[in-house]
């Protein structure tokens, strides 16, 4: 890495940079690989687990499947159409959750006096909490709204020109960084208070569930709210706006509609400033 | 050993204070705000090579100051630096370069055999091969791990845990260890190993070791040098040596007299009977003094058939310190208020 000198000062920082993150990713890939084989020590539980898991993803396409086929349309939008906001949205919340959802488990660590050996190693405090509870089952839950969003590809009558074909996981991508971002801000909130994993999880639930629905269906200034300050729309419904080639019922800008990876950005950014802030606080506990 | 080397831990009016929230007694939903003072102006610096004690009672600030040296807590205040870093803002850069261990709590990954959390701790700090190879065969040749190194790490005993625990700390071969009550709940022959083990990666490759512990046996057989802490403040920095003839504390002279007596009465200033148990009697008096006047005193005027002298034990000489009262001016080394008391 330090094979650069003289005035190569600005490359050398960001091969540094993506030296580091490199490590975070090859350190993030083999805990996973940890519990997965400490998930595979209680081979029966992990059996168990997934079918219940498998059970549960085909009960809840059914569902599904059952509600959307008496709904006829959804404030103007026909079934399709909200199948396609539903699956982005919720796809999008499922990889936030296959890869970051166990740190909604921090505050259990926290008064466990586990964070304190999290801190000792040579690894981001973030990494490690990610993977400590990793389980397979939460990765096996992005099959549905994955399957979903094919299906609802399928059926809505969009003339798929490519920049909408792009722009479908485009903003899967974005939505889960954003969703990421949502995880890890709210879970830094345990940091401060580590008995609030009830209302840290009720959170992240809530702006899960939000985000499945055209924002049309909460009233105009609720609508407003959601999209602008959470900001929920971004993650599906301003980008499917576009790709569904839809007015927006709002009348917000439609460079909006391209605004997710800013958003997302942004999202990231407060997110690593929150971590940070908390992980500073950090008070552990009495030995 | 000891003093020879370089300054690898520098702590420098070094501060933490926690805010609680206590319930007003009688009020439902006010609470007040307390600032409980864990560290208070602690300095010290620490060489490379040396094994420091660090002691004090429960709840007197030891574990916090620990975590505050590895990068676990942000000091409050104060200036901190390890290995030249900073813990808190370095704490990953600074990770590399030390071992830790918590008597209480494992490090180890609870669900997968030893073996396999060593081989972990190798992938996380990037030992090179060679030497991991090297230092896991010296290792399990030293603390005998052969028997359970295949057994997961949730089914080992707390001896088998903690020689576990000893050995993912000093695999990447650190610098500094810290190592937090290592040796509680073990029994006597862990406990020996633990030592044993310290004392020779400390003389080997010059660890600066750093253990904080309630026994006194660890105190006396492994630490050059000892810190003592009390509610957050600093109040001794020495040898143990030093420690003893500072705070004095007592002798015991033991004697088995003829017959059951009352309890003996002694002209020797500061002599007393502290114990009676059939024909022995226990006097304490004071360490510094010799004890020949006392044993004069009782054999000319008392039947006596036996005697034993007992030093002062270290935890006795800990106990005063603790009880001792507080040190004076803060961010003192080697506070001398713990004289007042002792004389």
């Amino acid at each position: 890495m330090a094979s650069h000198s003289g005035g190569a000062d600005a490359t050398s920082g960001i091969s540094r940079v993506r030296g580091l993150l490199w490590a975070e990713v090859r350190a993030y890939a083999l805990l996973v690989r940890v519990a997965f084989r400490e998930a595979a020590q209680y081979r029966t539980s992990l059996a168990l687990r997934s079918l219940t898991e498998a059970a549960a993803t085909v009960l809840d396409l059914a569902a599904i499947g059952i509600i959307f086929a008496h709904l006829p349309a959804l404030d103007g939008f026909s079934l399709a159409e909200v199948a396609f906001l539903y699956g982005t949205s919720a796809l999008a919340f499922a990889l936030a959750e296959a890869f970051l959802g166990p740190i909604d488990r921090l505050g259990w660590h926290i008064r466990e006096g586990r964070f304190d050996v999290v801190l000792i190693r040579p690894v981001s405090a973030l990494v490690q909490t990610a993977t400590l509870a990793f389980s397979p089952q939460r990765v096996a839950r992005a099959v549905q709204p994955a399957v979903i969003v094919l299906v609802s590809c399928l059926a809505v009558p969009v003339h798929w020109t490519p920049d909408r074909v792009l722009l479908v996981p485009a903003m899967v991508l974005c939505g889960t960084v954003l969703a990421s971002s949502a995880f890890v801000t709210t879970a830094a909130v345990l940091f401060v208070a580590p008995d609030a994993s009830v209302a840290v999880a009720a959170s992240t639930q809530g702006s899960a569930l939000a985000a499945r629905y055209p924002m049309t269906v909460y009233g105009h200034h609720v609508a407003l709210l959601l999209t602008l300050v959470l900001p929920i729309g971004f993650v599906s419904w301003l980008p499917a706006l576009h790709v569904l080639s839809r007015p927006d019922p709002l009348g917000l800008p439609t460079a909006l509609r391209f605004a997710s990876p800013l958003v997302a950005a942004a999202g990231m950014a407060v997110a690593a400033f929150s971590w940070r802030a908390g992980v500073r606080r950090y008070r552990s506990t009495g030995s | 050993m000891g003093g020879g080397g370089e300054i690898v831990i520098e702590v420098d009016r070094v501060r933490k204070t926690f805010v609680q929230r206590r319930r007003i007694a009688g009020q439902r939903l006010r609470r007040e705000r307390v600032d409980v003072h864990a560290v208070q102006d602690v300095s010290f610096t620490v060489r490379a090579g040396e094994i420091i004690g660090y002691l004090g009672p429960n709840g007197a600030g030891k574990s916090t100051t620990i975590k505050m040296l590895i990068g676990v807590l942000t000091p409050s205040a104060g200036r901190l630096r390890v290995a030249g870093l900073d813990p808190a803002r370095q704490r990953i850069a600074l990770a590399r370069q030390i071992g830790v261990v918590f008597g209480q709590r494992s490090t180890l990954w609870w669900d997968l055999p030893l073996r396999d959390s060593f081989e972990l701790v190798r992938h996380l700090y990037r030992v090179p091969p060679g030497q991991y190879r090297a230092n896991l065969a010296h290792f399990v040749d030293m603390l005998d791990l052969g028997p359970f190194l295949d057994t997961p790490v949730r089914q080992l005993s707390l001896g088998q845990r903690m020689r576990g625990d000893l050995t993912a700390a000093f695999l990447h071969d650190p610098a500094i260890v810290y190592l937090d009550e290592p040796t509680i709940g073990l029994d006597v022959v862990s406990k020996a190993a633990v030592r044993s083990f310290l004392v020779e990666k400390n003389r080997e490759q010059a660890t600066t070791i750093m253990l904080t512990t309630h026994d006194t046996a660890d105190i006396e057989q492994l630490c050059q040098r000892v810190l003592v802490i009390d509610h957050g403040r600093l109040g001794f920095d020495g040898d143990l040596a030093t420690l003893r003839d500072r705070l004095g504390g007592e002798r015991t002279l033991v004697v088995d007299l003829a017959a059951p007596l009352p309890r003996l009465t002694v002209a020797t200033p500061g002599a007393r009977v502290v114990r009676t148990d059939g024909p022995r009697q226990w006097l304490a008096f004071p360490a510094k003094a010799s004890a020949a006047p006392l044993v004069a005193e009782i054999a000319a005027r008392y039947p006596l058939v036996d005697l034993a002298i007992r030093e002062p034990p270290i935890e006795d000489v800990i106990t005063r310190l603790y009880t001792a009262g507080t040190p004076s001016a803060p961010g003192t080394k080697a506070a001398p208020a713990t004289e007042a008391a002792a004389t």
